[in-house]
């Protein structure tokens, strides 16, 4: 398994998430490129109505907002464990970029989560 | 200066109309604490004092004018739901500082006119402001002297020496009011002293203006003053600056309800432990000396600083509304950079009453990040760890950096997107048509049910063209697989896969169709099982070369529907589910009737209106209700779907695998503790069904029982150790248990090890 993070599990659910049907309504809630920061290892969402994409590594411009939060904090985050506001205040999660969509995180760390199988 | 106020008050400079709401630097921070939800907006701007324009001070809108209409309500219980209620008594301070704002001279009520002018050092009867209505006392020159004298010696704490005062013609109203503004403004600054003092001082400048407390009517105003007091300053023992803000505070906490704690919690901010009265004799202090000037100040310099970035912010908006909501979020970056200005503003004043107060003090270590909100109190961060608040300043500098023009154009490429989307759309309805005209060719006349019948079936087959090239090399095989050689491998397969030995009955399943890659049952059988082992790409993967065999496999259809559900491809959950609905040939009659969708955005929602009179229709058709629950699981519908599968349960209550889209679909509508035990029932009927293990371990992760969770997750992974999803939730759940040190393990595959650690 090497020596993968906590975050990547997440990261594959976001990616089919955001790539797949439910995509359009995250993109209608929230529009840029996103890029997390974990842990130095960064993964890029970009939310865009003409193009929805989850990759790990960086943006071709600038991105939006940028979230710099350790691997296990941003599991935390996803998990519902720590809310965004808590993680921000409590400087787990530093914000670089768009404040306005920094506050929109929820539906990103939402779709996120580990879904059931039916 | 009420905490609401510093809030909600505009910065007087950003354009009123921008829609934008407050604009100041603490409303910035008080937006990044509640969320700029559109709804915490609403109630911000619900509040007395915020209606997007610089100024109209709280007073000049609908509210109480008197301290008397103010006690009534107070008396009424509705003191904290009335806007302008700061300006009764406590509000004095507050509203003679709002009124010296250089450039905003708001309507001042009447009564307060001359204090405000002794105050300032202004004649008396010079007018206040362009408009403003000479004051009921303006005629009196006379009382001017004595009100001075009376200030002074507040100012020097010393006991108040009248001067003689001529005789005064004062009416009775007259009198009453000198006695009230007296009584109050004594109450403000002797609040060190107590009321007892505060009042004999009254008295005495009552008596050196010849009036007789005695012979005037009862003191409403007094009254209502301390009414207003015990309401807002519950825990205070002295009226101050402070119990206005907590009180404040707890209106805007109504206000706002509970969801918006933060104002709770500032009102419970006790400083250093420090009683709010530290920060009243503060303001006190600043009254005696004089010192507004230095407020006035504050709000100059302040709105100074932002002025220069107003006035670019004009020039953005002028170019588009994308530009506004960079300037507002830029605004909002800007909020403890600002925090800092005030600080520094703060820092710089020559007198030592600010340098010292708390309030600099707290101002100064929140913008230096060394003061945090957490839960419900202020917690101090030490110096060296606060360079969070520096970066947050770059990073704001850094947004600023790259100014207007970036965001204009990035939004300019969004809009290429979106034609080149709109492009790419015309270019598929075009195919459609082509592809409408085609089959309308060979479409015999009057056959109208099998053109439809057709239609349904025109995505899946499209569908399957398309994966059957890809799939051909998609599915992944076993190295070393000892069935290879095995010839009763189907047999073998199907009892492997009965006594749920799932990662067996795989490599048997293999090794038939590596030798047989016609027989759509082994291949079908190979999906089932990847799918039960939660591995729906490899189950995809065979029912997709089931399906290039036998297009017409009701099961495979319904499987492939239920695994790119899962994978959330919704397009092609809905071709195979459709597909599957029009091999039904009880369907045919109701598919006629219902017609295609109107376009493919209503592809969905068509489908699901069908499905659910195919459902009425066959009430006891097992099979109908569970697609119709697999479509509302695509639709998001989940408590709908799970009616339809406990539809199917009544009829087949010993299916595991419904029991498991039961729980499932309870689990993703956060009803996690009924999935458990939907869950528990699946694994009662099939004790190795791996995704049900794995999907206990999420509901339990999603209950909050990370540890638990984690054994589910090992147990399942005992399984099916090539579940690469599985593992990775194992990490989650590790991470938010706090085993960290069971990650090496994880990193290792060490099975052995981990369920020694985590045993169920």
């Amino acid at each position: 398994m090497g020596k993968e993070k906590a975050s990547a599990a997440l990261f594959d659910q976001l990616q089919s998430a955001i790539e797949g049907g439910e995509g359009e309504e995250i993109v209608g809630k929230v529009k840029g490129t996103v890029v997390f920061n974990i842990d130095g290892e960064k993964w890029t969402l970009v939310l865009t109505p003409g193009e929805r994409k989850v990759f790990k590594g960086e943006p071709e411009g600038k991105p939006n907002l940028t979230l710099t939060i350790s691997d296990e904090n941003f599991v935390k985050l996803v998990m519902g464990k720590m809310g965004p506001q808590q993680a921000f205040l409590m400087r787990k999660l530093k914000i670089g970029g768009s404040m306005a969509l920094a506050l929109k995180l929820q539906p990103i760390l939402d779709a996120a989560a580990p879904r059931a199988k039916l | 200066m009420s905490l609401r106020e510093l809030a909600t008050a505009s910065d007087v400079c950003t354009p009123a109309d921008d829609g934008a709401g407050p604009s100041n630097a603490l409303s910035s921070f008080t937006n990044t604490l509640l969320g700029r939800s559109s709804k915490a907006q609403e109630r911000l701007r619900e509040l007395p004092g915020v209606n997007g324009v610089p100024t109209p001070a709280p007073w000049a809108q609908a509210g109480p004018s008197s301290v008397e209409a103010a006690a009534r309500a107070a008396a009424e219980g509705e003191l904290m739901g009335i806007p302008g209620v700061s300006h009764g008594a406590p509000g004095d301070v507050e509203e003679f500082l709002a009124q010296s704002r250089a450039g905003h001279p708001g309507p001042v009520p009447r009564e307060f006119a001359d204090f405000e002018r002794i105050y300032q050092g202004a004649q008396p009867g010079r007018p206040m402001g362009a408009g403003l209505p000479a004051g009921p006392m303006a005629g009196l020159p006379g009382l001017a002297p004595s009100l001075h004298a009376f200030l002074a010696s507040a100012k020097i704490q010393g006991a108040f020496q009248p001067p003689p005062a001529p005789p005064l013609q004062l009416t009775q109203l007259d009198q009453c009011r000198i006695r009230d503004r007296s009584t109050i403004m004594a109450r403000h600054l002797f609040a060190d002293r107590g009321d007892a003092y505060a009042d004999e001082q009254v008295g005495h400048l009552l008596h050196s203006l010849r009036i007789d407390p005695q012979q005037l009517p009862g003191q409403p105003d007094l009254a209502a003053f301390d009414a207003i007091y015990k309401a807002g300053a519950l825990h205070h023992a002295h009226p101050s600056a402070a119990a206005e803000h907590a009180a404040n505070a707890r209106h805007l906490a109504q206000l706002q309800g509970p969801a918006n704690g933060w104002v709770d919690d500032f009102s419970q901010l006790q400083l250093g432990g420090q009683p709010h009265e530290q920060w009243a004799q503060d303001f006190a202090a600043q009254q005696q000396n004089g010192r507004t000037r230095s407020w006035n100040q504050i709000w100059d310099e302040s709105n100074g600083q932002t002025n220069e970035w107003a006035t670019e912010f004009d020039q953005s908006q002028s170019a588009t509304a994308a530009a506004q909501a960079g300037g507002r979020v830029e605004n909002s970056a800007k909020a403890l950079e600002q925090t800092k200005a005030l600080a520094d503003t703060l820092a710089a004043d020559k007198d030592g009453k600010f340098a010292n107060s708390k309030f600099l003090q707290f101002v100064s270590k929140m913008s230096r990040g060394e003061i945090i909100l957490e839960g419900n109190e202020a917690k101090e961060i030490p110096a060296e760890s606060a360079a969070w608040a520096q970066e947050f300043e770059e990073a704001a500098e850094h947004s600023r950096a790259q100014g207007y023009e970036d965001i204009w154009k990035h939004y300019g490429e969004l809009q290429e997107d979106a034609t080149g989307w709109a492009d790419e759309f015309g270019g598929i309805s075009q195919a459609a048509e082509q592809w409408a005209d085609q089959f309308a060719e060979q479409i015999v006349p009057n056959e109208e049910v099998r053109s439809w019948l057709d239609d349904w079936e025109s995505e899946a087959t499209q569908a399957r063209e398309a994966m059957a090239a890809a799939a051909a090399d998609d599915y992944k095989f076993a190295e070393n697989n000892p069935f290879l050689n095995d010839m009763n491998s189907l047999a073998k397969g199907k009892s492997l896969f009965q006594s749920g030995l799932l990662s067996e009955a795989v490599l048997a399943l293999e090794a038939e169709v590596q030798r047989q890659p016609q027989n759509v049952e082994a291949w079908r059988l190979l999906g089932t099982v990847h799918a039960e082992n939660d591995d729906d790409q490899q189950a995809i993967a065979a029912l997709n070369k089931a399906m290039a065999t036998d297009p017409n496999n009701a099961e495979v259809l319904l499987s492939l529907g239920v695994s790119y559900t899962n994978e959330l491809d919704q397009g092609r959950a809905l071709n195979f589910l459709t597909a599957w609905l029009s091999r039904q040939p009880a369907f045919t009659r109701l598919l006629q009737d219902a017609g295609p969708p109107q376009d493919s955005s209503q592809r969905l929602t068509h489908a699901l209106a069908t499905f659910e009179r195919a459902a009425a229709q066959e009430a006891g058709n097992a099979d109908v209700q569970v697609a119709l629950g697999v479509l509302r699981s695509l639709a998001r519908q989940y408590s709908a779907a799970g009616d339809a599968f406990r539809a199917a349960l009544a009829i087949r209550p010993r299916d595991y695998s419904l029991w498991n889209k039961l729980g499932a679909t309870l689990a993703n509508s956060s009803s996690s503790q009924e999935a458990i035990a939907a869950y528990q029932k699946a694994l009662d009927l099939k004790p190795n069904y791996m995704r049900a293990w794995t999907n206990m371990g999420i509901a339990q992760a999603n209950v909050g029982n990370y540890e638990t969770s984690a054994r589910f997750y090992i147990r399942a992974l005992s399984m099916n150790p090539k579940a690469s999803s599985t593992w990775g939730y194992l990490r989650t759940s590790l991470a938010c248990s706090g085993r960290m040190d069971l990650m090496e393990l994880v990193h290792e595959s060490n099975l052995d090890a981990l369920q020694k650690e985590l045993p169920l």
